[in-house]
């Protein structure tokens, strides 16, 4: 008895090993089943899809709120039956602004288009006067068939479609006269700077003019800035009136102190919604500062026996495309001077006197000649690249040993010759 | 009056006015006020085919002066255009030999304030001109699209530049395109 329950067992245990190598092999086929779904999807086939031309696929256009355009797109069918086409709408659920399905009216809306037939299709773009500004995008699908994709996708990629992007904008209300501040600047010395503001539309505009960080990182080639925005005060009204022009007073304390660059920008926070581009409403600073020297330079020379002298002194070809001075404002332009002295033994000062004043330019014929290789076009045209003033003083002095002083005003560098004897 | 002279004095006025209508559509484009031909004037064609080869950027020409000098290679024309609302002129030097026209070289300057200052401004915020430092006031020169292209696309560009460091500026977005730095050997 107990043999054959044994053999019971047995066999029922064998025969549950089967089993289960049965369901398993069962499992097997159903995985086979399922990798079958890969092998489907590469091959699915672009001829399983109604042959239609779509010309132009992509589209984009400027509108301001209230326009509206109307844009023209053509499908040519090139299966051998005629097509039904149906256009949609469809918006996609993300992006910066959601388009109003309301705002693309399609016609026809509904068409069957013949074998080999072509059909245009008018598209409506209508702004309304209240839409706020931004990018905005729609696909226009012809017909329902979608692109398959191994996952689900949140939104359908259409394969008929046209897609068209649009730029939503308004000029700004608020024009700035001068974007840009730049100008060299003495220590200790106090400067006012004004900026314009017109409001060229129908609102007041609300204004926030503060000086930004954001380019607080460069100070020049020291690396550091000459002075913080401490040493700047902005002054203005809170708002510019419609359709009129306020000012934003600038004021600059240098540090008696500053040396080298400052770079800065002042955020006028212009209350627009037109001014999308971050760095539409600020102004630009740029200054560098330099201290007016109060003592002249000191040259000693011996003078073997009394003779005529000719003292040159001439400033640095100075800023060879601009000048010593403002940039925002040329009145403010100031050329180089110097005032020179002659010393002799016991600091008896010695009489000169200046006999001419040469203004002296520095001209290229352009190309490559120190310019940026775009402007290599203008070679053979004189181009002005910097003056300097030129100062020639005479003075008849006695043996001995002499100082020639000069103090320099507006240059940062001069040269100077002495020519003993006539010449 | 007589009347025989009437139908004269009405021919005479005929003409005048059609030698008006003539001049008045003469080659001379809208945005040149005023056009000053020195030195040898060669015939219209020539006139006009400058005039396809010229234009201000956002900006008349006040006045136009023209200069043409006979030279071996051809006839060396050089073309001034002045605007009240700029500094600087616009210069373009062509060639004209064999029935063509070849513009050779051009230094273009007229540009309204704003278009000048917003290019400074744009310039003034990029990375490298902070780094250098630059003071004070740069030049401000368009780029016409066939050199533009070398450099970044076939449209007008303009080029601001200081001592050693130069940008050029897309004018459509106020984008800075391509950083020439000198003393960094080039681009």
């Amino acid at each position: 008895m107990n043999k054959k329950i044994s053999l019971y067992v047995l066999v029922l245990i064998v025969l549950s090993t089967f089993g289960v190598v049965a369901s398993s092999a069962e499992f097997g086929v159903v995985k086979s089943e399922t990798l079958q779904v890969g092998p489907q999807m590469e091959s699915f086939d672009i001829q399983n899809f109604t042959k239609l031309e779509i010309s132009p696929r992509y589209g984009n256009a400027q509108f301001q709120p209230g326009e509206n355009k109307e844009m023209t797109v053509t499908i040519k069918n090139k299966e051998t039956k005629s097509i039904k086409v149906s256009p949609i709408v469809v918006v996609p659920p993300f992006g910066e602004y959601l388009m109003d399905k309301e705002w693309i009216t399609v016609s026809p809306a509904n068409i069957e288009i013949p074998a080999g037939g072509s059909q245009k299709f008018a598209i409506k773009v209508v702004i309304p006067a209240d839409a706020s500004i931004g990018y905005y995008n729609a696909n226009i699908a012809f017909t329902n068939e979608k692109m398959p994709t191994p996952y689900p996708e949140p939104f359908p990629n259409y394969v008929h479609s046209y897609s068209l992007s649009i730029n939503l904008w308004a000029p700004p209300k608020i024009q700035i006269s001068n974007p840009y501040i730049n100008d060299q600047l003495e220590a200790g010395k106090e400067y006012d700077y004004k900026i314009k503001l017109k409001n060229t539309g129908d609102k007041a505009v609300a204004i926030d003019p503060k000086t930004s960080q954001q380019n607080q990182m460069y100070g020049g080639p020291s690396g550091e800035s000459a002075f913080t925005d401490d040493a700047i005060t902005i002054t203005s009204q809170k708002e510019v009136p419609a359709g009129a022009s306020i000012e934003v007073n600038v004021h600059i304390k240098v540090p008696a102190d500053a040396k080298g660059n400052y770079q800065g920008i002042i955020d006028l926070g212009i209350d627009d919604p037109s001014i999308r581009d971050e760095w539409a409403d600020m102004v630009n600073l740029g200054f560098g500062v330099w201290k007016q020297p109060t003592e002249p330079y000191v040259k000693t020379f011996n003078a073997k026996e009394a003779a005529p002298v000719t003292i040159e002194v001439s400033s640095n070809m100075g800023i060879a495309y601009g000048y010593f001075g403002s940039s925002t404002n040329t009145k403010n332009k100031k050329d180089p001077s110097f005032a020179v002295t002659m010393t002799g033994t016991g600091n008896t000062a010695i009489p000169l006197t200046k006999v001419k004043t040469i203004i002296k330019g520095g001209v290229s014929l352009g190309g490559m000649n120190g310019l940026p290789p775009w402007e290599l076009e203008s070679e053979s045209i004189y181009q002005e690249m910097g003056t300097q003033i030129v100062e020639t003083y005479k003075v008849d002095v006695p043996a001995g040993d002499l100082k020639l002083g000069i103090l320099p005003e507006n240059t940062q560098q001069f040269e100077y010759t002495i020519t003993m004897g006539n010449n | 009056m007589n009347m025989g002279t009437r139908p004269a004095l009405l021919l005479i006025i005929l003409a005048v006015m059609i030698a008006g209508c003539l001049n008045a559509s003469s080659t001379k484009p809208d945005w040149a006020h005023d056009v000053n031909w020195l030195g040898e004037k060669p015939d219209s064609i020539v006139e006009k085919e400058l005039f396809t080869q010229i234009t201000p950027y956002r900006i008349e020409y006040d006045l136009v002066n023209i200069t043409a000098k006979n030279e071996s290679d051809g006839l060396h024309i050089r073309v001034i255009g002045i605007s009240k609302a700029a500094m600087n002129p616009d210069i373009y030097d062509f060639t004209y030999s064999d029935g063509t026209l070849t513009r050779t070289s051009y230094l273009l300057e007229a540009l309204q304030p704003h278009d000048r200052n917003t290019a400074i401004a744009a310039a003034m915020q990029k990375k490298e001109v902070m780094e250098k430092g630059v003071i004070g006031v740069p030049t401000v020169r368009r780029i016409l699209p066939d050199t533009s292209k070398k450099y970044y696309a076939a449209k007008t560009l303009l080029s601001v530049t200081w001592t050693g460091i130069s940008v050029l500026v897309d004018p459509d977005e106020w984008k800075v395109v391509q950083v020439w730095n000198e003393n960094a050997g080039g681009r």
